[in-house]
């Protein structure tokens, strides 16, 4: 039985990991011809600063089209959240994208209802099928008109199967290009309008289908003659020199869809990609595991068979040949691998809805089997029984029957050695993947506790998602009336969000083209973030005028400048978001660096204005006063209902937004843990086994020491002091090798806590102790079986 | 049935060599029942593994059913001992894992019988050894006069030229000793040639003939009047 558990937990583990490893190996290759298909991405020099975006302007698709070797070219744009509009119908959308018409012929979605070669139409859309489920129910979507805030009418023309999990485009809406295109021709005025010429508005995903043969080298010398450069419109508005074109460039790159979920460092991605760290981590543990389980099952098999050393005997003296007694060794062997891996399916089946929480991944039971690596995971189960049957089959069918049928089989001592070395080995795997995770864990608690630049306590953030906007006026006028209130304000950003770019120049330098993050921002933002001035004073909204306005900047911008914080103050940048929006920044203060994503990612420089109200302002942040945080939810989420009909508020806490910072992070110290502790599971099978062995070698001793009237305990300790030598030879390994493990992982964040003896201390000492403890259970089990039975 | 003609042989480890049997001859014809009686050290058990095909003499020769068996192989040796000689052993190693039934069906499983064919003589056997009730019972759960019982019947049910029984009464009492013996005598009037080997003279005594061995040698053979007779 033990045997039984240990091998299907093994290759249930096994299995599991399997399943992930392919999972992120596999995505993107779902669509027909994926291997000719690659995306495009922007590189470039603006000065000192480099772009390095997967993000395109939407012009490069036409240029592409035009160049030999392409067989198609296909955008996608990914909107606003907006309020979608149909009969009986209203509701605010995150996943709404503009894609060419022939979007359906490069990504082959199938189509659940409605016909692909509809959507060439200029007002066509599809929607995924979980989104007509969601909206229209039982009711066929196909002909149904929905509207957006920008007054666009679209009509269903088909409905998709869901984006599979593992691809790196995902969309509930994707509406064609065409009818947003017209509009911005003719509403010249809206801000989006730039997209259409400009090749500095990075926000289109360009997808090329390269002709058969046509590789990446040799497109990228069918760019290279196609070369543009900047637009210098942006450039020449503002400027009274000549651009020095050497020091502004705009590049463009292709890389196959395959590489983009682990091997795009790109930035703007649409779905955030995996380390590719990850992966060969977990095809390491996954080999580990496997290993493990293989010499555990070996192991166990071969302490069981000894004990049918008698059988044997009595079989041969009743004239059981050799080849019949491998046979029935060999076939025991394979039916229990089996009948284990058959055990580890169910297991896998009903851990696979966890499994994919924790690792944060979409693989149904019918996916899982549709994979072909587990047909080889099932002949390695083969393999391993055969492997585990063939050492007993040929040992015991060897034995001389008139001296096996005298008693046990001798036990040798190359026996225990090598059972030992197995022990250490496994002590020692497990112990490098306990103290792993414990240091991960510490490291989550240390970026957790960092400074982040603002207060994530008591403090919510409401997402102004309404099209209802007076009403969203007057919510955050009445904000004034709540008693729990501390502090409000309004800004375009919040942390968790990815700011946009805009380009500046320096007034007294126009040479040099700096790239900051803008964040629109009102009076109170700062105070309701607890975010902190450095030096300075805050911006006097009075002092602004349509060409001139106030600004705060952060420290990484100072820094990005050139100046020290206090020096900053008179500095004048010149920028705007579009030709038509051109103003001059006078620097006034300098705030602290406020972490947008995590610590773990260098702080972005950033450039604080006040927005008036025509701004896209998306979030007011709401800090109360101590301890009144649950009661001011409360009335926060009354004010909204009683003020906005259209939409059920959208609150985050602060803390959670900080705590989704590190998410990732969280992920893999669990997952670690859970390999730390199975590991730890399949290691005390080890450990049972060996000290059941050592007793047996050490049984003549043992049983004379009894003789003597030796106490119980000297007796056991007699009998398992290698034991113990061999555990204390593991955890002795793992220390080097789990320490330059713990410090290869922290080199990959710019901060980390410092790694004393105590990561090492906590997570050996209880390895020690329950290895001692399962090992002298068993030891003494075993001591009271052999002398006192 | 067996016979041996100056049978020599030896153990050897790093160190020593122990002589176990010099020049041993013996004649043991069908349907005899023997004793081969000798303090521990005597050679018995040498004996028994030669007789029992399961070792080869270092010197001299041992024919079996008429063939000389010093130059045959293991796996004829193997095929020989299948379903021609049945073993009992002092401590009696039946199977832990299987019942009754399935201990005394053991030798049959090598012989190329078919499933009815097995039963029906499982059946009988058990009847004869008055098993029946206990036949789904497990080793451990019997008694040590009942272990020995089915170790008889396990060593006669394919009933064998020849069966070797090796202090069949060294680990009971001596009450259910008799019994095993008395079981003994049945199997040799079924016209099977039986061998005992035993270190206690009140089961020699009743075997039909006595060989005594004393340090490798056989000291007397004589045939044995025993009260029955």
């Amino acid at each position: 039985m033990l045997t039984l558990i240990a091998l299907s937990i093994g290759i249930a583990v096994s299995l599991l990991v399997l399943i992930y490893v392919y999972y992120e190996l596999s995505y993107d290759r779902n669509w027909s011809d994926s291997g000719n298909i690659y995306r495009a991405y922007s590189f470039g020099d603006l000065g000192d600063d480099k772009i390095n975006s997967a993000a395109t302007p939407s012009v490069l698709g036409t240029v592409l089209a035009r160049q030999e070797g392409v067989e198609e070219v296909t955008r996608v744009i990914p909107g606003t959240r907006k309020v979608v509009r149909g009969e009986g119908i209203k509701s605010m959308e995150s996943s709404f994208f503009y894609v060419d018409s022939n979007f359906f012929e490069v990504f082959d979605l199938p189509f659940v209802s409605g016909n692909k070669n509809d959507f060439k139409r200029p007002d066509a859309i599809v929607i995924s099928l979980s989104t007509s489920q969601r909206l229209f129910g039982e009711r066929n979507p196909i002909g149904e008109t929905l509207g957006t805030q920008l007054g666009v009418e679209y009509v269903i023309v088909g409905v998709v199967e869901d984006f599979p999990g593992n691809s790196h485009l995902s969309f509930d809406f994707a509406a064609n290009w065409c009818s947003l295109e017209q509009l911005l021709r003719r509403r010249r005025d809206l801000p989006q309008a730039a997209m259409l010429d400009n090749w500095l508005y990075l926000n289109t995903y360009t997808y090329l289908k390269l002709a058969e043969g046509v590789g990446e080298e040799a497109f990228d010398k069918l760019l290279a003659e196609a070369r543009h450069k900047l637009d210098s419109s942006i450039v020449s508005s503002y400027i009274s020199q000549q651009e020095d074109s050497g020091r502004v460039s705009l590049n463009i790159g292709i890389q196959p869809i395959h590489d983009i979920h682990l091997f795009s460092e790109l930035e703007n991605e649409l779905k955030p990609p995996t380390s590719p760290l990850y992966v060969k981590v977990f095809t390491i543990i996954l080999l580990f595991v496997l290993l493990m389980t293989a010499l555990n099952f070996i192991n166990l098999t071969t302490a069981k068979a000894s004990r049918r050393y008698k059988e044997v005997a009595v079989r041969k003296y009743f004239g059981a040949g050799r080849r019949k007694l491998i046979y029935q060794f060999l076939i025991e062997a394979i039916v229990y691998s089996l009948i284990a891996t058959f055990v580890a399916l169910v297991m896998v089946e009903l851990l696979l809805p966890a499994f994919n929480r924790v690792f944060d991944i979409e693989i149904s039971s019918a996916g899982f089997i549709k994979q072909p690596d587990t047909i080889w995971i099932l002949v390695l189960t083969m393999l391993l029984g055969i492997t585990a049957g063939a050492y007993p089959a040929v040992f015991f069918s060897g034995l001389k029957p008139q001296v096996a049928i005298k008693g046990s089989m001798k036990v040798k001592r190359w026996g225990v050695v090598l059972r030992g070395l197995l022990v250490s080995f496994q002590v020692g795997l497990t112990a490098c993947l306990l103290v792993l995770s414990f240091g991960m864990y510490k490291q989550l608690a240390f970026l957790r506790s960092a400074e982040h630049g603002f207060n994530s306590d008591n403090a919510v953030v409401v997402e102004l998602d309404s099209s209802e906007e007076d009403a969203l006026e007057q919510f955050v006028v009445k904000l004034e009336s709540l008693d729990e209130l501390a502090f409000y304000g309004r800004g375009v950003y919040v942390p968790g969000d990815d700011p946009g770019l805009v380009s500046f120049r320096r007034s007294d330098d126009s040479t040099q083209v700096l790239l900051l993050a803008m964040n629109h921002i009102d009076e109170g933002y700062l105070d309701a973030l607890g975010a902190e001035l450095q030096a300075g004073r805050r911006i006097d909204a009075a002092k602004n005028n349509e060409f001139r306005q106030e600004a705060l900047i952060n420290e990484a911008a100072a820094d990005f400048l050139g100046f020290r914080v206090k020096d900053t103050m008179g500095l004048e940048l010149v920028g705007g978001r579009s030709s038509d929006d051109i103003q001059v920044f006078d620097i006034v203060g300098v705030v602290a660096n406020i972490s947008h994503t995590g610590i773990k990612n260098s702080d972005r420089p950033m450039i604080f204005l006040y927005g008036d109200n025509t701004q896209d302002v998306r979030y007011v942040v709401i800090r109360f006063k101590e301890g009144m945080s649950a009661s001011g939810v409360e009335a926060l989420t009354l004010l909204w209902d009683n003020t906005v009909s259209d939409m059920h508020i959208e609150l985050s806490y602060l803390n959670e937004i900080k705590e989704g910072f590190y998410k990732d992070d969280k992920r893999f110290a669990q997952i670690s843990l859970m390999f730390g502790l199975v590991a730890l599971l399949l290691t005390a099978f080890s450990i049972i086994s060996m000290a059941a062995f050592e007793v047996q070698y050490y049984r003549k001793n043992i049983f004379i020491r009894r003789v003597m009237a030796a106490p119980f305990r000297n007796m056991l300790l007699y009998g398992l002091r290698n034991f113990c030598l061999y555990v204390a030879l593991g955890i002795a390994a793992a220390i080097p090798i789990s320490n330059f493990l713990l410090h290869l992982w922290l080199d990959d964040y710019l901060k980390s806590f410092n790694v004393s003896l105590y990561v090492f201390i906590l997570p050996l000492a209880s390895l020690l102790l329950i290895s001692l403890f399962a090992g002298f259970l068993t030891g003494s089990r075993e001591i009271k079986r052999e002398l006192y039975s | 049935m067996i016979h041996t003609r100056n049978l020599v042989k030896s153990y050897r480890n790093k160190l020593v060599e122990t002589p176990a049997l010099i020049n041993v001859n013996i004649d043991i014809g069908d349907g005899e029942f023997v004793a081969v009686a000798g303090h521990s050290g005597s050679g018995k058990t040498a004996l028994f593994n030669i007789m029992g095909l399961m070792e080869l003499p270092d010197a001299g020769e041992v024919y079996f059913m008429g063939r000389e068996l010093s130059s045959l192989s293991e796996k004829a040796r193997e095929i020989l001992r299948r379903g021609n000689i049945g073993y009992v052993f002092r401590q009696f190693n039946l199977i832990d894992e299987m019942s009754v039934w399935e201990n005394v069906e053991l030798p049959l499983l090598y012989l190329k019988l078919s499933r009815k064919q097995r039963r029906l003589m499982v059946e009988e056997a058990l009847a004869r050894f008055q098993l029946g009730h206990i036949q789904k019972y497990y080793p451990q759960q019997l008694t040590g006069l009942q272990q020995q019982t089915v170790s008889l019947a396990r060593a006669s049910v394919f009933k064998p030229a020849l069966l070797l029984a090796d202090e069949p009464t060294g680990d009971i009492n001596s009450s259910a000793g008799n019994v095993v013996m008395d079981f003994l005598s049945e199997i040799n009037e079924r016209g099977i040639t039986v061998v005992v080997f035993t270190n206690l003279m009140q089961d020699a005594h009743k075997a039909q003939r006595i060989i005594q061995l004393h340090d490798g040698h056989v000291v007397t053979d004589a045939a044995q009047i025993s009260a029955n007779q």
